[in-house]
């Protein structure tokens, strides 16, 4: 069953993208920075899907253990480009954020490959140290001072969202890598008090705290747009409205091309399409983790488990802020909301999963034979 | 418990699968169990019951003419909500809307998705607006149509058309009495629209069109009225009286053809006319008719056959002592035919008739003439005028009712009963409203003439209209009403103003002339007012001051209506200069 969790992960983000292109074309031309042109945002996201194609087969290929020697390149790299964003002209200020590079007409959200940076340092390290990854200092506090380097330089750009991944994300690897809960625990508590704080302080976001705590006060200013998002999912029912007659893509939901795409397709596609895609989301992570079980060593172990679980992240807040099952968060779904770095960054991704895959062993997880079956069972549907 | 890698892995894995099952039953939950809420949520949101306006029905003149209709004007509307530049957008645009562009910029920075910028602005405005929107590559200027009333003739006619309010009702004139047939209906249409309130047009839901509103003609004809407008005009400038009256009308039918009161008022701007402007004081104002009124009396005493035309009475003089009071006449006169009572206006000749009669045969023609009861014209406003019942007459009433005093008519009801006369006796019902048409074009009424009653004999009318006739001469109190080449019927008033504390005020007069012509086959009767005119003391006559804008008025619509002149018309003008002026206004 590791054998075809590839193809089915291949499977899969086909699957995602193929929605999320058609959904652009169907959201797109009502986005308010779409200037009456309906392709616009196709064409981009076009591009972008040509691009990480492209890299995810180059990843794809070429050894993935290159991540492990250059780690001390790429990380510094990653930093540099991070501080760029607050130079000017390099950098840009877009809606208070200073999350973007420009080069030429092409811009860049280096958040998106820090993202990647960090994963590859915390394999690093503890495929490195990974005997003394139950220790106190070695498993939490020596790599801690990197992470959080790299958290802090992105929230500063105010990009809370992309911290709280990576900082989950980083977690999870520590969790997996062996770090005892024990020490973990505090560090999780002190790090969900950080994000708290800083969200608290930042006037807008303390405003969307407060509309999840209480949606009805707030359901013209903060709530508004997760009380839209439980509308175009509550008026498309199990049917759908149809392709292309949703309502609340009308300027009525904001960002309906972007971070709030999920209730669009729930309103116009119907319960069928969101459980498929929430099903979908399911597969990558399976088969990710199962990837990951059978990479050839802890590194591509370490790693693949990473990336897997940023993407299941992503995934997981985004449909949980559009469901307002979480506070509002801005976060796009992987490989279906518009935007490029992100499209990039998520098939890059799957590029060296399957890498990790290319080179992985026969499992050897005593859960092997649950697994396959449940996947086969669910192949079969 | 201490786990390796790989199980702590597949934990990991199961962490992430438990919450997205989570997020399945979250999809379950919202897309069926809650569809029905959130559909009704969406719907309320969205759907919009959105009024069609109708349109307001036209009013035309009896040639079609259009007297009001309906302007198409479009609202300047903005939607600022994705504005960058507010202040350059107003800027851009505050010339043409001719509006202060700091003013503009403050209500756009508000960054509301609907702000009426300017309402009711031209279509060429609206067209130069949006070129500038255009080539400046603004967004968020948008225009939405609508109509407003407007009376292409200014003033002209105002008081008969009225004029509509605020709230599109109209006010006052046809405007208001036919607003039922003029407003038609107000049709809807379920809509949806995006969030800034556009409409989304391939969504639109159940509709129901609008009713336009059925046009309405008038009996008026434009042109008369224009002369009449403008003679009216004339004479306020020449005599410069408090207020003046005049209406025109078609004896054989009561059709009015033309009707005008000053001080007057532009429809088109209601809101700036004060109340004195906006009185139709042919169908509002009261006042005591005068000599006018000696027609009544006059025919009631032929009709009744009490007297012939030749019969004589003797006028006293000048002094009638009647009831302990004395009666004058401005000019004394000794023994008069009932034919010269009328023809010299004889205010002691009507009231011995008038005591032949007898109060309650007195009152009865009164009331058979139709004064003390509304015409039942379709104007706004109209009163009954005053004319009490004989019980509570006193003594003097006999003498004086009979010469137009005592008593109150509004000068429609004056020139009703002149044209009854003209009518061969026959009382009609005065119409301003001659067919109302719907939308399409079909007619859905038509009002047809309407004899009241008989009130005297074809004879009696023929009888009076000869003594009508010789008022208009040399011998006659108006001879300045003369209309070259036709024979003009008419009868002078000039009553003294009611001193609002009891009496007469001396040296103020309500000054009037009606008459109609050609005295034999009348085409119009016509009614000239003038109220207190400002001229030398004891030229305040009707013979003198209403009969010349009488004559002007008659001459031009003679013309207009391409009239056959009934009588040679004499080489020479200046007839009236062989006339002196006291005795052409005996009155």
């Amino acid at each position: 069953m590791h054998k075809q969790s590839a193809y089915i992960l291949v499977l899969s983000v086909a699957i995602l993208v193929t929605i999320g292109l058609v959904m652009l074309y169907s959201t797109g031309a009502f986005a308010p920075d779409s200037h009456g042109d309906e392709f616009g945002f196709l064409k981009k996201q076009s591009f972008w899907l040509g691009i990480g194609f492209l890299f995810a087969i180059i990843c794809a290929v070429v050894d993935y253990h290159w991540f492990q020697k250059a780690w001390y390149l790429i990380l510094p790299m990653v930093v540099l480009l991070l501080v760029l964003c607050f130079v000017r002209p390099i950098g840009m200020r877009l809606n208070g954020s200073s999350r973007w590079v420009h080069v030429g007409s092409i811009t860049l959200q280096p958040s998106e490959l820090a993202k990647l940076a960090a994963i590859i340092f915390v394999a690093w390290w503890f495929s490195k140290f990974e005997n003394k990854s139950g220790n106190f200092l070695t498993g939490v506090v020596y790599p801690l001072p990197v992470i959080g380097l790299l958290l802090a330089l992105i929230i500063t750009e105010t990009d809370l969202g992309s911290t709280l991944l990576i900082g989950a994300t980083v977690l999870f690897m520590m969790f997996v890598a062996g770090a005892r809960l024990r020490y973990l625990g505090p560090v999780i508590v002190s790090g969900a008090g950080a994000i708290l704080v800083t969200a608290w302080r930042i006037s807008e976001r303390h405003g969307r705290l407060m509309a999840f705590l209480h949606p009805e006060k707030y359901q013209d200013t903060e709530g508004h747009q997760q009380l839209m998002g439980l509308i175009a999912f509550g008026s498309g029912g199990i049917e759908g409205l149809g392709l292309g007659n949703g309502r609340q893509k009308m300027l009525y939901l904001p960002y309906a091309h972007t971070d709030f795409i999920f209730p669009v397709i729930g309103e116009e596609l119907g319960l069928r399409v969101t459980l498929l895609i929430v099903f979908c989301y399911l597969l990558v992570i399976t088969c990710g983790t199962l990837i990951a079980l059978n990479a050839k060593d802890r590194f591509g172990m370490l790693l693949g488990f990473g990336l897997t679980a940023i993407l299941g992240l992503q995934a997981a807040i985004n449909i949980g802020v559009t469901t307002s099952l979480l506070p509002n968060k801005g976060l796009p779904l992987p490989f279906i909301s518009y935007g490029g770095s992100n499209l990039f960054f998520c098939l890059l991704c799957i590029g060296v999963l399957i890498n990790i895959y290319r080179q992985g062993k026969e499992p050897i997880s005593p859960a092997k034979e649950q697994l396959s079956v449940k996947i086969r069972h669910l192949n079969r549907m | 418990m201490k786990w390796n890698a790989q199980g702590r892995a597949v934990t990991a894995c199961f962490g992430l699968v438990g919450l997205f099952s989570v997020y399945s039953f979250r999809l379950v939950d919202l897309q069926i169990v809650k569809h029905e809420e959130y559909t009704t949520l969406a719907a309320e949101k969205h759907v919009h019951k959105k009024v069609i306006y109708a349109r307001r029905g036209i009013i035309r003149d009896a040639h079609n003419e259009p007297l009001a209709d309906n302007l198409p004007v479009k609202t300047v509307v903005a939607d600022a909500s994705h504005m960058r530049n507010p202040s350059a957008v107003a800027e851009a645009i505050a010339n043409q809307l001719e509006m202060d562009s700091s003013e503009l910029a403050e209500k756009l920075k508000t960054g509301k998705p609907y702000i009426v910028l300017k309402p009711e602005v031209s279509e060429e405005v609206a067209e130069r607006v949006n070129a500038t929107v255009q080539a400046a590559n603004i967004r968020g200027i948008y225009f939405e149509q609508s109509f407003v009333r407007a009376y292409p003739n200014g003033q002209m006619l105002s008081h008969v058309i009225g004029y509509i309010d605020h709230e599109h009702k109209g006010a006052m004139g046809i405007e208001r009495t036919m607003q039922d047939v003029l407003q038609g209906a107000d049709g809807f249409r379920y809509i949806e629209h995006d969030r800034t309130g556009k409409e989304l047009v391939p969504y639109r839901g159940l509709e129901k069109p609008a009713k336009d509103g059925c046009d309405v003609t008038l009996t008026i004809d434009l042109e008369l009225q224009n002369i009449i407008e403008s003679e009216l005009d004339a004479a306020v400038a020449e005599f410069k009286p408090k207020n003046a009256t005049a209406i025109m009308m078609r004896p054989q039918t009561g059709e009015i053809l033309a009707m005008a009161s000053r001080p007057t008022f532009d429809p088109n701007k209601p809101g700036a006319a004060a109340p004195d402007q906006t009185k139709n004081r042919s169908v509002v104002d009261m006042y005591e008719p005068g000599s006018t009124f000696k027609i009544v009396t006059t025919s009631a005493v032929l009709q009744e056959k009490l007297v012939t035309p030749d019969t004589t009475v003797f006028c006293e003089n000048g002094h009638f002592q009647y009831a302990g009071r004395t009666l004058r006449d401005a000019h004394p006169m000794g023994v008069l035919t009932v034919h010269q009572v009328l023809m010299k206006s004889s205010n002691i000749g009507v009231a011995k008739l008038a005591l032949q009669l007898g109060e309650n045969r007195l009152y009865e023609y009164v009331r058979r003439y139709g004064f003390g009861e509304k015409t039942g014209i379709s104007l706004s406003g109209e009163i009954p005028g005053l004319i009490n019942p004989p019980h509570r007459w006193s003594k003097l009433e006999i003498t004086r009712i009979p010469m137009g005093q005592s008593i109150a008519v509004t000068p429609l009801q004056i020139l009703r009963a002149m044209a009854c006369i003209a009518n061969d006796g026959k009382l009609m019902r005065p119409l301003i409203v001659s067919k109302v048409t719907d939308p399409s074009g079909r007619e859905i009424a038509t009002f047809t003439p309407e004899v009241v009653r008989q009130v005297v004999s074809v004879d009696t009318a023929r009888k009076i209209t000869s003594a009508l006739k010789d008022v208009v001469s040399k011998q006659g109190t108006a001879q300045k009403a003369e209309v070259k080449g036709f024979s003009v019927a008419g009868k002078t008033g000039t009553a003294q103003k009611i001193d609002p504390r009891g009496g007469y005020l001396s040296g103020h007069y309500v000054t009037s002339f009606v008459g109609f012509m050609p005295a034999d086959n009348a085409k119009f009767a016509l009614l000239v007012v003038l109220d207190d005119p400002s001229v030398v003391k004891g030229e305040a006559f009707g013979g003198t001051v209403a009969g010349p804008v009488f004559a002007r008025m008659a001459s031009r619509a003679a013309n207009y209506l391409d009239l056959q002149p009934t009588e040679e018309i004499p080489p020479t003008p200046g007839i009236q200069k062989k006339v002196a002026l006291s005795e052409a206004s005996t009155d």
